[in-house]
């Protein structure tokens, strides 16, 4: 039984991991990786000129956010998370996006490959091994207070709460969904914060989060960051 | 004894960028990907017992022991072997590139071109002992603290200078060296027979 190869797209903010991943799935069979980027918006255009199979998605991106491509992409293809966070901590965001999976950086190529099949044939995906423990964290997150950048003194206590939502890797209408906000406020808030701290992108003030040592659980994604992340 | 292709081990706490990483370095003429590894101990081991001519850390976390205390004693105990950190901090003698490096960026950093790696490490002995005798005593001595892979800070604070004038010493030792990393001056060095001799296989 032969099928047609799947087209894949992937959206990470990593060039490098970008290119091994789709040398590494090349090597799978029936999968290709057909586009890259690290661009919200490039993402949805590379979809209408590429119309992959699957778009995968790391949440955290260079510009624009992971749950942005989900939503702008959706009703399209199936649209599954691959992040560096611990899935668990960023399954109810992505769901709610209208994400197709949730998957982690912890599996080895083979078994993404199988799990991007399974997506095209429209299955949710996630990692069965750690379900529970993938549930756990998610059901954890929503009683959980929103973490705070509490070293930072020259933010209002809201400040902090954003700035530690914006560290996470969520975007200006996820944040506002978590803190009962109008995506407005939350904008406002976000420029507030990064006239305070001196910044001039959401990656720099995560870092300057980060850097402050208030990092909230399955933040793995930024600290692979070097320095010179920002607007290129 | 030049090898055809660069070996490379690959270490990473993100299981799926090593695995993929892996594979792309592996598929690049000129590279051979050894092993990849999930810790820094692990890491530390398998250089040992591979001797590869590269070690490819990606991101700034490693279970067990950090990128920074692995690249050192690489450095320390098999000098030859280049380290090359992908998004991580300023490291003593590691190649630190940063996150949002290309494939290619990291391949150069590997020691692409097989040629540019066997002049790197075989440099002609006349010339790298001419070359040592135009240093001064200052940048013989900053050489030799080079070599044990301290950072520009513990230089400054063991000979007493400030870290700026270390800087200078550096950019004068390079010069004359030929030297364009920390890499390339701890291979110099290690050729010219400066340097403890690694530990035997």
């Amino acid at each position: 039984m032969r099928r047609v190869a799947l087209d894949l797209l992937l959206v990470d903010p990593q060039p490098f991991f970008c290119q091994s991943l789709g040398d590494a799935l090349a090597s799978q069979p029936n999968l290709r990786v057909v586009g890259w980027t690290g661009d919200e918006v490039e993402a949805e255009r590379l979809a209408s000129t590429l119309s992959p199979d699957v778009v995968l998605s790391e949440l955290d991106l260079r510009r624009g956010s992971g749950l942005g491509v989900i939503r702008r992409l959706a009703d399209r293809c199936p649209v599954v998370v691959l992040t560096r966070a611990h899935e668990g901590d960023v399954l109810l965001d992505a769901v709610a996006a209208g994400a197709a999976g949730c998957l982690s950086h912890d599996l080895p190529v083979k078994e993404l490959a199988a799990q991007i099949a399974s997506a095209a044939r429209g299955r949710f995906v996630i990692h069965q091994g750690r379900l529970h423990e993938t549930l756990k964290r998610a059901s954890a997150l929503r009683g959980e207070r929103i973490p705070t950048a509490p070293g930072l003194p020259q933010l209002t206590a809201r400040e902090q709460e954003v700035l530690g939502l914006v560290a996470r890797g969520l975007d200006n209408r996820a944040i506002a969904h978590r803190l009962y906000l109008s995506p407005q406020t939350v904008r406002t808030h976000v420029g507030n914060i990064l006239r305070k701290l001196g910044v001039h992108t959401r990656a720099d003030a995560a870092r300057v989060a980060l850097s402050e040592g208030q990092g909230a659980p399955g933040m793995a994604a930024l600290h692979i960051r070097g320095p010179s992340w920002g607007e290129g | 004894m030049s090898q055809k292709r660069t070996s490379v081990v690959v270490a990473s706490a993100d299981r799926l960028f090593a695995d993929a990483a892996a594979a792309y370095v592996d598929g690049r003429p000129g590279f051979k990907t050894e092993a990849t590894v999930f810790d820094g101990v692990r890491a530390l081991t398998v250089v040992g017992r591979l001797r590869p001519q590269a070690l490819l850390i990606l991101g700034d976390q490693l279970p067990r022991l950090g990128p920074a205390p692995l690249s050192r004693e690489v450095a320390r105990r098999w000098p030859l072997t280049a380290v090359v950190i992908l998004g991580g901090a300023e490291e003593g003698l590691a190649t630190v590139l940063p996150a949002d490096a290309d494939g290619s960026a990291v391949l150069e950093a590997l020691g692409s071109a097989p040629e540019r790696g066997a002049t790197e490490q075989a440099p002609p002995r006349a010339d790298g002992v001419a070359r040592l005798r135009s240093l001064t005593r200052r940048e013989r001595e900053i050489l030799s603290l080079l070599a044990t892979g301290a950072a520009r800070s513990r230089i400054a604070a063991q000979l007493g200078i400030s870290e700026h004038t270390v800087r200078t010493h550096m950019q004068n030792l390079y010069a004359k060296l030929e030297c364009h990393t920390r890499l390339d001056v701890v291979r110099f060095a290690a050729d010219l027979g400066l340097m403890s001799a690694p530990s035997s296989p």
